[in-house]
């Protein structure tokens, strides 16, 4: 009897010890998700740098999401002038270096549906979310979010949250090793102020550029052939990654139909292209990578296979080998 | 310098096939015009794959706008801005470039300075034994057996401009810039928290700038 009291009482306690961590990585998790809805859904105006290896640039973003519908407004303040501005149904380049203003259409998304593509508990399965110290970006208080893989095949994460309205006010993507692979941070940032139609003008006018859109052009009328990938399959992903997307598509350089697979676990996203060799095309085959973006290509039965994901580089390179044409098996 | 910038822009948009090597050193023989080598990809890359992301087969009517009119696709809903004037028309390619720079210096990067293959799966190593033994070869990039009788190298120069010995290799960049750009914006719909997507292409500059 008194054993049996003893084991309640053990229970007990190991519950109380484990019930607060589990809700502060539910809370965790929350807050995530509460950052991507607010990215999405606040007016703001804030000036941030940009670092990956040895790069460092700063920018303004200028975002309107009050509404239903997102305009935003970037521009770079240091190194060539340049601005991008996207609303519902438009993007809007405008590179004063190149004297070229590029308008592209674009399709809507809906506020209301977009955010985190996995429910938080499938993250949870994959990762550890914690929160963190209290911490100041820009001048605001902030509370910091770790995101810890829990297998050494996906990157970690480390977000600040802004306190009084879930804006995401820095991130920083985190090698294996929780080395910085590339980092965004808030320097200034005015939230829930009016965003103005005039503030979400370009500032370069672009008279004297060169215009390019797309707007104007005629429907698609290009179909998919036998070429495209049909029949190849992805038979190994590191657990908790789902397809998102699969299509077929053409490739700029070669105009040759390219199948594509997407594949996210809620928070790292892989692609996986495939399409058939031209003669002209010089095979891919080794590793590339930039910041926390890594590559590797492989060629199989006459097809280029490249995997491109915010993962590292023995991932990539496994989801690689492990992609297989059915029809010839 | 008129001359070489129709030169510049006709070698990116792939109008003159494949260039012979002489031009293509004299285009991009110094800082300033490998940048701009650089941006015009940049900018053709997303122009191009966006259209695959939010499937609007941008590249596919594009093109079938500049047969059917080669001149500039001026802007209608855009009333401000003035018309550019005829003579500055080039093809929606040139200006386009790649706004994937964002692979393309990257890439280069990483091809000069390549990592080691992880131990669990040495299939480069077993695929392509070449490179580890040819000098002056990047091996992280390297030709497949079986895509041709001799196995075609990827050459890269001191500063990890593709070599203007095989055009091939251009090719090669652009197409791994193609999927670079897809593969960020797919990330971007996906809603993950991180690097805003145009992030990378406002603040692209190339590694190689003074």
């Amino acid at each position: 009897m008194r054993g049996a009291s003893t084991r309640g009482l053990r229970r007990a306690a190991l519950l109380g010890c484990l019930l607060p961590a589990l809700c502060w990585a539910q809370n965790a998790a929350e807050l995530v998700r509460r950052a991507i809805d607010a990215g999405r859904t606040l007016d703001y105006d804030g000036v941030f740098v940009y670092q990956r290896e040895s790069a460092l640039d700063a920018m303004r973003l200028i975002h309107r999401g009050s509404g239903g519908t997102e305009t935003e407004r970037l521009v770079s303040l240091s190194g060539p002038a340049r601005e991008v501005l996207r609303d519902g149904s438009r993007v809007t380049c405008t590179f004063a270096d190149d004297k070229a203003v590029m308008v592209e259409k674009r399709q809507p998304r809906d506020l209301l549906t977009f955010g985190l593509s996995g429910a938080i508990e499938d993250l949870a399965s994959e990762y550890e979310f914690r929160l963190g110290h209290t911490d100041r970006v820009a001048g605001r208080s902030t509370r910091v979010v770790q995101i810890q893989p829990k297998t050494r095949d996906r990157y970690g994460y480390r977000l600040w949250i802004d306190d009084a309205t879930q804006l995401l006010l820095k991130s920083v993507v985190l090698d294996r090793d929780g080395r910085p692979l590339e980092q965004v941070e808030f320097a200034q940032i005015a939230i829930g102020g009016p965003i103005s139609d005039q503030m979400l003008e370009p500032e370069v006018n672009g008279v004297d550029f060169t215009w390019y859109t797309n707007e104007a052009a005629p429907p698609e009328t290009a179909a998919p052939s036998e070429d495209a990938g049909d029949g190849w399959q992805v038979s190994w992903l590191p657990p908790g990654f789902e397809m998102h997307r699969e299509q077929t598509q053409h490739m700029a350089t070669s105009r040759q139909p390219v199948r594509h697979f997407v594949y996210s676990d809620g928070l790292a996203t892989v692609s996986v292209f495939i399409e058939k060799l031209q003669e002209s095309a010089a095979p891919l085959q080794g590793y590339s990578s930039l910041g926390a973006v890594n590559a590797f290509s492989r060629v199989a039965d006459d097809y280029q296979i490249t995997v491109v994901g915010e993962v590292p580089q023995s991932t990539v390179r496994q989801i690689a080998a492990a992609v297989a044409n059915r029809r010839a098996e | 310098m008129q001359h070489a910038e129709e030169q510049f822009s006709a070698l990116v948009d792939d109008e003159s096939e494949l260039p012979p090597a002489p031009l293509v050193d004299v285009l991009l023989e110094d800082d300033a015009a490998r940048r701009r080598w650089s941006r015009h990809h940049l900018i053709g890359e997303v122009l191009r794959d966006r259209e695959a992301i939010i499937d609007l087969g941008l590249a596919d009517r594009i093109r079938a706008a500049i047969d059917a009119e080669p001149a500039l696709l001026a802007p209608t809903a855009l009333p401000p801005r003035a018309a550019p004037p005829a003579g500055r028309a080039r093809r929606p390619w040139a200006v386009a470039a790649a706004l994937a720079a964002i692979g393309f210096t990257g890439l280069m990067l990483a091809l000069r300075a390549p990592a080691p293959p992880p131990a669990e799966l040495p299939l480069a190593a077993a695929r392509a034994p070449e490179a580890a033994s040819t000098p002056g070869l990047a091996s992280a990039a390297v030709a497949a057996p079986g895509a041709s009788a001799e196995p075609q190298f990827v050459r890269w120069d001191d500063t990890g401009i593709p070599s203007t010995a095989d055009p091939r290799s251009v090719e090669f960049h652009r197409r791994l810039n193609s999927y670079l750009v897809n593969f960020n914006e797919q990330r971007s719909n996906l809603g993950v928290p991180g690097v805003h997507p145009y992030v990378r292409i406002v603040g692209f500059e190339g590694e190689d700038e003074p």
